[in-house]
């Protein structure tokens, strides 16, 4: 079976797959039922995965809970991940969304049976950013319009559709999956930027240990 | 019918499958492609690193706690290993194995690295720098944001019921200034607001004194002005019958030089 892998955060290390490599040995951690394998998938992925709850759910306590039963849904369901269907970071992301946009509908409606009100924007918990999250944030987001960065955060880190994000804020469908696909098309490009400037940088450094190599030898 | 490969990119399906925001019969079209198009899983891939790099740029520190919690859990329900066909190893990775040109390939990929992550840190620090300036002008911005605020806060109270508008002359020696005082029994406060004052010396400021029957003249603030307007709330002191306002030395004096007498107003009158 192919191993599709993932690429790691900064593009330039993927030209050598070390992180496709980690992702494999988490994997086979966790389909050997090995808690190292649990252990990595949270020092890798938690961060991120805990981000996207966060700003769904809206509350600390609960963006915990649900951070807990995504990584036991991923542990427990690890034999039904394909690498072929998606990365693994991807996999574990959606579950992540399902579960906090469920515990959102759950406790909206456990609060409505009990008559008590229940805020999901009591606090506000997405935004304690720290320095270097900050300044990813603002590098990674430079050129991204406002409009296409609102869309992208709707659908990815907030778990909306497309179609609720048109039917919330009064957009049209066809503005809302553009402005999407405009918005990670930009992403990409600033990928490929970033890949393109470290394979130039090594083809420049390649030939010039290649050239020290070919004199040293024949020369 | 199926999608083709390129219906499937047009219409943005991709993107969708990587949000998870596909129905089933869509996702197992998106699939059934993914299995036959090597392009289309790289595109795919590509999308896949670019919401992850998002995803990660947005992220929260991950509670050790809840790391614990699920190790406990986990280890309740022990169950058998998942059997998959093994991966050829063989493609793996590029080290070279024995070769020296291998090992030069290494070394200069290992520079590369080093090249780019000096580059990187160095894209950092740039951006660190901009985002410091950015909070710094978010600060100034708020400080600003009070001082407006408080200047609306005072425009207001001028319109209170009860505030009387008394205009008065200022004396000889200054003819061209204009002295109103918006005064406010009710809630005791007074604003002032003057026009056309003098130019100052840099040794110089003006003073506003309270004036009371049974009381020495009672100094209140001190200040200048850059284009000769000031608009400014007056302390309240009691009993006060009226306020002076005359140019003193830089920084105030404890007794009116009444030979620079800019104007007085009784707030009897009006």
């Amino acid at each position: 079976m192919k191993f599709r892998g993932f690429y790691a955060f900064s593009p330039g290390l993927t030209f050598f797959n070390f992180f496709r490599i980690k992702e494999q040995q988490t994997l086979e951690l966790l389909l050997a039922r090995d808690q190292k394998g649990l252990r990595d998938l949270y020092a890798d992925y938690g961060q991120a995965v805990y981000g996207v709850i966060s700003r769904i759910v809206k509350q600390d306590g609960l963006a915990e809970e649900v951070l807990q039963q995504t990584m036991l849904k991923a542990w427990n369901g690890i034999g039904s991940y394909d690498p072929d269907k998606s990365a693994l970071f991807t996999w574990l992301a959606a579950i992540a969304r399902n579960t906090a946009i469920d515990a959102v509908r759950l406790k909206r409606y456990q609060n409505q049976q009990k008559t008590d009100s229940f805020d999901p924007h009591v606090h506000d918990s997405g935004t304690h950013y720290d320095e270097a999250a900050a300044l990813d944030v603002q590098k990674l987001t430079k050129n991204l319009d406002e409009k296409y960065r609102f869309v992208l955060d709707k659908a990815y880190l907030e778990g909306y559709s497309q179609a609720e994000i048109a039917d919330e804020f009064n957009l049209p469908l066809g503005t809302v999956k553009t402005r999407l696909r405009k918005a990670i098309a930009i992403l990409r490009d600033q990928l490929r930027s970033e890949k393109s400037l470290f394979i130039g940088i090594l083809t420049t450094l390649a030939a010039l240990v290649g050239a020290i190599y070919f004199f040293s030898t024949f020369g | 019918m199926a999608r083709s490969i390129s219906e499937i990119r047009d219409e943005g399906l991709l993107e969708r499958y990587a949000l998870g925001d596909l129905g089933l019969h869509e996702r197992s079209e998106v699939e059934a492609a993914l299995a036959a198009d090597a392009d289309l899983r790289t595109e795919l891939r590509e999308i896949e690193v670019a919401l992850y790099r998002y995803a990660q740029a947005h992220r929260r520190p991950a509670p050790d706690a809840v790391l614990d919690r699920v190790l406990a859990d986990a280890s309740k329900s022990p169950l058998a290993a998942v059997k998959r066909p093994a991966r050829d190893r063989s493609t793996t990775t590029s080290s070279g194995g024995n070769s020296r040109i291998g090992t030069w390939l290494l070394a200069a990929a290992s520079l590369g690295a080093l090249f780019f992550g000096f580059y990187q840190l160095n894209e950092r620090q740039n951006d660190r720098t901009a985002y410091v300036a950015q909070l710094s002008d978010c600060d100034e911005l708020a400080k600003q944001r009070q001082v407006l605020l408080a200047k609306v806060d005072e425009y207001e109270q001028l319109g209170r019921p009860g505030t009387r508008v008394v205009s008065v002359a200022a004396t000889e020696k200054y003819p061209e200034t204009e002295i109103v005082l918006h005064t406010n029994n009710a809630t005791q406060t007074n604003f002032l607001q003057l026009q056309n004052l003098p130019a100052l010396t840099d040794a110089q400021s003006f003073q506003l004194w309270s004036l009371k029957s049974d009381s020495d003249p009672i100094p209140l603030d001190v200040f200048e002005t850059e284009d000769g307007r000031v608009f400014l709330k007056v302390d309240h002191v009691d009993n006060t019958n009226a306020y002076a306002i005359t140019i003193e030395q830089r920084g105030g004096a404890e007794s009116p030089n009444l030979a620079d007498l800019i104007g007085v107003f009784d707030l009897s009158a009006g």
